[in-house]
């Protein structure tokens, strides 16, 4: 009796682990059928291409036809020696520093401003965000007119010396040019972003500092900023790697232009690869730039993930 | 006693400015504001001007409505058909970036297995690479696939470009799906992909629309890919067809500042229709990380 007791539970057990092992079966299965069509799309749409990017770039290929030669670092080494690709280098450096400094303030004063007690704050942002939707290309266009025609004039009428001529078309103020142009396409972004961040600071805490005697700058420095330092981050980040990944309003606004003031390494990039087929050599400042934007990123998180936690809240 | 006073004599000025000063700078923010959309003055204003009024009234208003222009450019850029591509590629390509990564961002938010976290490093690793490094293997690479004026190839290049944010937000949004919410599902007896479709997509919609509003800008506006990617006439998009149009007219500021109307208007009536939408998700994609 005990016996066949035993030998039902034996097999019961059996068929349990029978049915739990296939049942992990299909749950792995399924979890793997769910991965798929992502993991595929990105080997084949990136990986693939970021390898291949790797390979071209010690290579002397022309981007057309396929009798390239593998020439090791050479391109790295004439990279170096290379006197036409500093000054792009350069450009994209200030632009982007310059573009992340000047965005950054004036997206923060407007998100400190259209989150006071304005009676029109709501309209005033959405207002504020517009350009965000257009197209760069568009927006390199339109300011390229207004900077050939309207402002000129306007300077001109008003007797502003620094406006009376067109500003894109003198090398010395082409790229400060380029970065207004840049910073008045995206400051609807970050103020957003920074705004969202105002909105999670609880207003108790105002009142407490306002009892301490906190005021005007000191409130902000000491209880504002420190509480919106991950906003912070979060933009400083994402204007710094759209400043250095910069193409289709440069492309639209000078196309690199006057004498290479404002020509950028993605241009170069551009222009290297599909205008003089060196697709070889265009790869290598791909993987440059690449190299570059995380050094700079580490960088970036390091100081500013580092000022976040010397925040006591 | 005068310690205490001071401060908080000064901290009510800071904190209520009078009415005046209120109203003062409301009407500085105004004006401000104002100035900032002036462009859009002139684009409107210049879109509707003969070409010789353009030159001898650059920056006044039209004295009548010239609509010949909007006509020219709607035939010579092939407005709708440029219009039904974009549209057919952005949603192609927004859609399938928010399933696609949303069902890869399952298992891995669940998984405990090192292998998930593993794979997780490596898809967010995708957005330090600068399209530009991978630019040339990339176009051959349509080449080779026959994916050149295709736009349901171009689609998929898109979802595979656009799955290492995707996959970041939407695993950062699925670990906080309470676990007895999913352990219900489980006990009721569904199978992972039921779990899925059923319990844990539902609850992710307010990150897939903020998915859907910062793809579908990036989708509809991009030009280089485009550029690269679509030679025939019939198969261009709105900022290609702008581009091409340009480069044929670029000195007829009449016809260019029409095309830009006709581009932008549709967008602004969705702006305005969704705006609220459309600025919480922006912030909220950019909170998350």
């Amino acid at each position: 009796m005990s016996q066949i007791a035993q030998t039902v539970q034996h097999t019961e057990l059996r068929a349990v682990s029978m049915s739990k092992f296939l049942r992990t079966l299909r749950d792995d299965l399924e979890y793997v059928l769910l991965m798929a069509p992502a993991v595929i799309l990105f080997i084949v749409f990136v990986a693939y291409p970021v390898v291949g990017g790797i390979y071209y770039s010690m290579t002397d290929w022309n981007g057309v036809q396929m009798n390239y030669k593998f020439i090791g670092l050479q391109n790295y080494q004439t990279f170096i020696h290379d006197f036409y690709v500093i000054v792009p280098l350069r450009n994209t450096f200030v632009f982007a520093v310059a573009l992340t400094i000047a965005q950054n303030i004036a997206s923060l004063a407007l998100a400190v401003a259209l989150e006071s007690k304005l009676r029109t704050k709501n309209a005033l942002r959405v207002l504020i965000f517009i350009p965000v939707l257009l197209s760069p290309l568009i927006v390199g266009y339109v300011w390229n007119y207004l900077f050939s025609g309207p402002l000129r004039d306007f300077g001109l009428a008003m007797n502003i010396q620094t406006l009376a001529h067109n500003l894109l078309s003198n090398p010395r103020t082409a790229l400060m040019s380029a970065t207004f142009v840049g910073v008045w396409r995206m400051v609807g972004w970050t103020m957003v972003i920074y705004i969202a961040a105002l909105q999670g600071i609880p207003k108790e805490l105002y009142e407490a500092a306002g009892m301490d005697g906190a005021v005007g700058w000191n409130k902000f420095r000491h209880i504002t900023f420190p509480l919106i330092a991950p906003a912070f981050t979060v933009n400083m980040v994402i204007t710094m790697e759209r400043g250095f990944k910069e193409f289709d309003t440069m492309f639209a606004l000078t196309k690199g232009g006057p004498a290479n003031a404002t020509e950028v390494i993605s241009l170069t990039i551009y222009r290297e690869s599909f205008e003089y087929f060196r697709a070889g050599y265009g790869s290598t400042m791909g993987v440059i730039l690449f190299m570059i934007i995380i050094v700079i990123t580490i960088i970036q998180l390091y100081l500013l993930r580092r000022k976040e936690k010397d925040v006591v809240y | 006693m005068s310690s205490i006073n001071i401060p908080s004599i000064l901290h009510r000025k800071s904190i209520s400015l009078g009415r005046p000063a209120q109203t003062a700078f409301e009407l500085f923010m105004i004006a401000f504001v104002f100035i900032y959309l002036l462009p859009f003055y002139i684009m409107v204003t210049q879109a509707f001007k003969t070409p010789q009024e353009i030159l001898f009234n650059p920056t006044g208003l039209p004295s009548h409505l010239y609509f010949d222009n909007i006509q020219i450019v709607w035939a010579k850029m092939q407005y709708l058909r440029a219009f039904f591509n974009t549209f057919v590629l952005t949603a192609l390509s927004v859609l399938g970036i928010a399933v696609v990564s949303a069902m890869c961002a399952f298992p891995i938010a669940r998984g405990k297995s090192r292998a998930y976290t593993l794979l997780y490093y490596v898809l967010i690793s995708g957005l330090l690479i600068p399209f530009y490094m991978t630019l040339s293997p990339l176009i051959k690479l349509m080449k080779d696939l026959g994916f050149m004026d295709n736009l349901i190839g171009i689609s998929l290049a898109y979802i595979g470009r656009g799955v290492p944010f995707a996959v970041f937000l939407y695993v950062g949004f699925m670990r906080t799906i309470p676990g007895e919410v999913l352990e219900a599902g489980i006990v009721d007896g569904c199978s992972p992909l039921q779990l899925f479709w059923l319990v844990a997509f539902p609850m992710l919609v307010p990150v897939t629309t903020t998915l859907i509003i910062l793809n579908s800008l990036w989708t509809w506006n991009d030009f280089l890919f485009p550029l690269l990617t679509i030679q025939y006439k019939a198969n261009r998009t709105l900022t290609l067809a702008q581009y091409i149009f340009h480069g044929e007219n670029a000195t007829q500021w009449n016809l260019t500042f029409a095309s830009y109307l006709i581009c932008i208007l549709p967008l602004l009536v969705i702006y305005f229709a969704l705006q609220r939408n459309i600025i919480a998700g922006v912030a909220a994609g950019a909170v998350k990380q």
